[in-house]
């Protein structure tokens, strides 16, 4: 049963569309399609993905959140300060970092809920505050000195799989069994398709966006931590950018704005196109500017594609 | 003007690329149905692509000094004044400007009762592409050169401008001289730091603030009228 | 419902295809360099393959990056490889410059030349490279204790700042308030050179930096703004030490839109053509630089060299560019130049 949803599902299309780029740079250039590039490009969209996961749900809800890149960087640097300013144990630092993601997500939580500010100018305020943050923190330098133990994480690998790559794909698999088999998943898919019916019928759904948003913020710490691994220092840039990725990750991934659907699944994939799309148009010889030309089309087409679906699918005008 | 046009005539394109811009996004959001941020999120990687795509990444300049009046001394605030005070009429006393109040408020009532909510969509953004041409005309004469990085991130300082200037974001709210004081404040901001000498790096912190507050206020004497 | 999964898999696959079809014609506009096209299918003909290196530059877009670029290309050209000049496309940008030299080292490129954002950020990226395999060195901008063989400057990082403060010096008389712009906070060379402008301004007990010192990220409407807010801040304004190309730009167009221009003096590291007619009006006093079109071809062919085992000496004769100082710790320092009224014409960088 499990498998004849999943071909009629949207994630189908977006697997296809994968699979079609990826073919098509695998013929293109002969170092695409080896373990070595494939990993690394896994490698570095693993903080993106750890990011889209929280986001996904956010979105299911119905909310948005592009401050998830500022936190990110925020944690970073907090990580940074800890343990090196401060000298505190390196990894009660990166306790203190999830910490923060995590305040800074109930902080957007809040004023969602509480104080009725809508997401989109609560998580902007917030995108500004946290990397403004980051920048005072650190007076817009990176900090080095991080211990061995912790930088050296970066090398580690589970067999071939870079430790962070394993890291993304536990939260991946965390993220969609919540959603499709917990009673708090199905709230917050109830949530985004109709709130008012959803609060009717019983449902907090106060604590549901609460918790969205704040999962969110715990995992853009998560991914600040994972990036300072990666580059062996605290960056008060890190996740520059990541929202929109993110957002693109998403609805390409086939989540509506609206809410109400969606699934990790398909992000992951989303995250997956924008990755062998930069890896490979840079092996190529292309610039970026290309990549963020196509990503631009691609999200058009995405979200078009979804419309056509629901017209066909339902046989009327939307 | 690269290619040898005056530079009134490249000037007068400018404009009307950005105003096609805005027409393209209203085709989107309105005919396809792609939800605006989308759509403008995608539009904007698709331009800023295309400007640095088309202009091998190099700055063109410098630009003739016939043009250099646009951007310097009190041109720009006298442009800025005549703009608010024709935008500002055409949301207020304009039958338009009514109508554009109505669809942020209720869009389907609006569509309802007859009125052609499509046009108005595409009215205002077809216009909001044009004063992004206007604006861009102004930066470049400021500094003498068309530049393909120019501007990046205004977005946001735009939108905070607005949120701040009372605009409501789920519309029906709003008014142009709130988003003038808005974006007065703005730079105000940015200003009031290096004065006071407060290192830069505060700046980003306090526009999270005053953004928050602004909404907050806003609410408050919303709650008390 | 089958009507849906149909029309769900066309237009997959029309995506598909529409995108392929993008990317081979994107392909054959995108390599900006023909040039090197030709020569990469000529040698892909024979059995030798073309050498490969890729500059990652902290940006692409500015005028000082153009300028590299053609430099590049012309060593390029001569030596018979193929080179790439890349970067990303936003001033600071570090994780992006990262992810550009990962995806270098993916390509398999022979060496691959930084000019890194963050000296520190850059570091593992740097071993991971030398690691597999890949020659990396650093030019413009260096990252010291990282694994990169040499570091080619267009001048002392240091020494440069002091160079700076000292013509300032000069022509403010040894007295009065000097504003430091400067472009990304953690650029090293950039703090270097602020460096040597603190260094410097020890010798001259009547000059007073002004703090806190501004960052543009490589932005020249920040530039222009900063600038006008120093200016308003400090009405008596002695001179401006501008430590980025766009900054010496900047800072005299914020001289002119506050009706200043020549009451304020300004020295900095910014390119003759940028600033040609405010050096010819006497608002700019003089630059300080290298031409970075020769700074990036000596790189290119330097390390051309290297891969040929050659190693570079010190006091080495480079025609074209003159003498070389190469010292231990792998810096080589290329002669560079004083632009000013009297000379702004000769140069054409």
């Amino acid at each position: 049963m499990f498998r004849m949803r999943f071909f009629r599902s949207k994630e189908l299309a977006v697997l296809v569309l994968f699979l079609g780029i990826f073919a098509m740079f695998a013929v293109k250039t002969p170092q695409f399609a080896t373990p070595y590039n494939l990993l690394n490009v896994a490698r570095q969209y693993s903080e993106l993905a750890v990011v889209a996961v929280g986001l996904t749900m956010v979105i299911i809800a119905g909310g948005i959140d592009i401050s998830v890149g500022s936190v990110v960087g925020l944690s970073s640097i907090m990580v940074g300060v800890l343990a090196v300013n401060m000298h505190l144990n390196i990894w009660l630092a990166c306790f203190l970092a999830l910490l923060t993601g995590l305040a800074c997500g109930m902080a957007n939580g809040f004023a969602i809920t509480k104080l009725g500010i809508q997401p989109i100018v609560t998580t902007l305020a917030m995108m500004s505050t946290a990397r403004g943050l980051a920048y005072v923190l650190s007076d817009a330098r990176t900090i080095s000195g991080l211990p061995m133990s912790f930088t050296g994480l970066d090398q580690v690998s589970v067999g071939a799989i870079p430790l962070a790559v394993v890291v993304a794909l536990v939260i991946v698999v965390a993220g969609t069994v919540t959603l499709r088999q917990t009673a708090f998943g199905r709230s917050v898919y109830a949530v985004g398709a109709n709130e008012e019916a959803a609060r009717l019928s019983g449902t907090n759904t106060r604590q549901v966006k609460m918790l969205v948003y704040s999962i969110t913020g715990i995992l853009a710490g998560l991914s600040g931590i994972m990036m300072t691994t990666r580059v062996s220092c605290a960056l008060p840039d890190a996740g520059l950018g990541f929202e929109f990725e993110a957002i693109t990750a998403v609805v390409m991934g086939g989540s509506s704005l609206k809410g109400g659907e969606g699934n990790i699944v398909g992000t992951i994939i989303g995250v997956g196109i924008m990755g062998i799309l930069r890896n490979g148009l840079n092996l190529i010889g292309v610039t970026d500017t290309w990549k963020v030309l196509f990503l631009g089309v691609m999200l058009i087409i995405a979200v078009l594609v979804d419309n056509l679906r629901t017209m066909v699918g339902s046989g009327h005008h939307i | 003007m690269m290619h040898g046009t005056s530079i009134a005539v490249s000037s007068l394109l400018g404009l009307l690329v950005g105003m096609a811009c805005g027409i393209a996004n209203a085709g989107l959001i309105t005919l396809l149905h792609i939800p605006p941020i989308i759509a403008t999120l995608g539009t904007m990687s698709i331009l800023r692509a295309t400007t640095i795509l088309y202009t091998d990444a190099k700055w063109i300049g410098p630009l003739p000094h016939s043009f250099a009046w646009v951007g310097t001394k009190y041109t720009p605030l006298i442009i800025l004044v005549a703009t608010t005070i024709g935008m500002g009429i055409l949301l207020s006393q304009a039958r338009v400007g009514r109508y554009v109040y109505a669809v942020g408020a209720n869009e389907e009532a609006v569509r309802l009762s007859g009125i052609n909510t499509q046009l108005i969509k595409s009215i205002v953004y077809a216009l909001n592409g044009l004063l992004a041409g206007v604006a861009g005309l102004i930066l470049a004469s400021s500094m003498s050169s068309a530049q393909s990085n120019m501007a990046y991130g205004y977005e946001l300082s735009v939108i905070a401008a607005v949120v701040i200037g009372g605009t409501s974001i789920s519309g029906g709210k709003g008014s142009v001289l709130g988003t003038v004081i808005g974006a007065a404040i703005m730079a105000v901001l940015a200003n009031a730091l290096i004065l006071l000498g407060v290192p830069i790096t505060w700046h980003k912190v306090l526009t999270g603030i005053i953004i928050i507050a602004a909404v907050l206020v806003d609410k408050f004497r919303a709650r008390h009228v | 419902m089958r009507s849906r999964r149909f029309v769900d898999h066309l237009i997959a696959l029309g995506l598909a295809l529409s995108f392929i079809l993008l990317t081979f014609g994107v392909q054959g506009c995108g390599k900006r360099n023909t040039q090197e096209q030709a020569v990469q299918d000529h040698v892909e003909r024979s059995t030798k393959p073309t050498r490969r290196i890729a500059f990652v530059m902290k940006l692409v877009g500015i005028p000082y990056t153009n300028a590299c670029e053609r430099g590049m290309k012309q060593a390029a050209k001569e030596l018979g490889i193929e080179a790439e000049f890349l970067g990303p496309n936003v001033g600071g940008d570090i994780q992006q410059q990262i992810a550009i030299i990962e995806d270098q080292i993916s390509r398999g490129v022979d060496a691959i030349v930084i000019s890194p954002n963050d000296s520190q950020a850059v570091k593992p990226v740097i071993e991971k490279a030398m690691k597999k395999g890949v020659k990396v060195f650093t030019w413009d901008s260096d990252a010291p204790d990282s694994k990169r063989i040499f570091y080619v400057a267009g001048a002392d990082d240091v020494g440069i700042g002091v160079d700076v403060i000292d013509h300032i010096a000069k022509d403010i008389g040894g007295k009065g308030k000097v504003a430091v712009l400067s472009g990304g906070a953690t650029a090293p060379n950039l703090n270097l050179h602020i460096q040597g402008v603190e260094k410097g301004v020890k010798k001259y007990p009547g000059i007073q930096l002004v703090k806190p010192y501004c960052y543009n990220d490589d932005d020249q409407q920040k530039a222009i703004q900063q600038a006008l807010g120093i200016l308003q801040k400090h009405p008596d304004l002695a001179a401006f030490a501008c430590m980025n190309s766009p900054a010496v730009p900047g800072a005299a167009r914020a001289l002119i839109q506050a009706g200043r221009e020549g009451k304020v003096v300004i020295w900095g590291l910014s390119l003759p053509s940028e600033n040609r007619d405010y050096i010819k009006s006497g608002i700019v006093n003089g630059l300080t630089l290298w031409d970075p079109a020769k700074l990036t071809y000596l790189t290119t062919k330097l390390v051309n060299d290297y891969l040929d085992g050659k190693k570079p000496v010190n006091g080495m004769e480079v025609p074209n560019i003159g003498r070389l100082e190469v010292r231990s710790d792998g810096t080589i320092i290329m002669p560079g130049a004083v632009i000013t009224k009297e000379n702004v014409d000769q140069f054409d960088f």
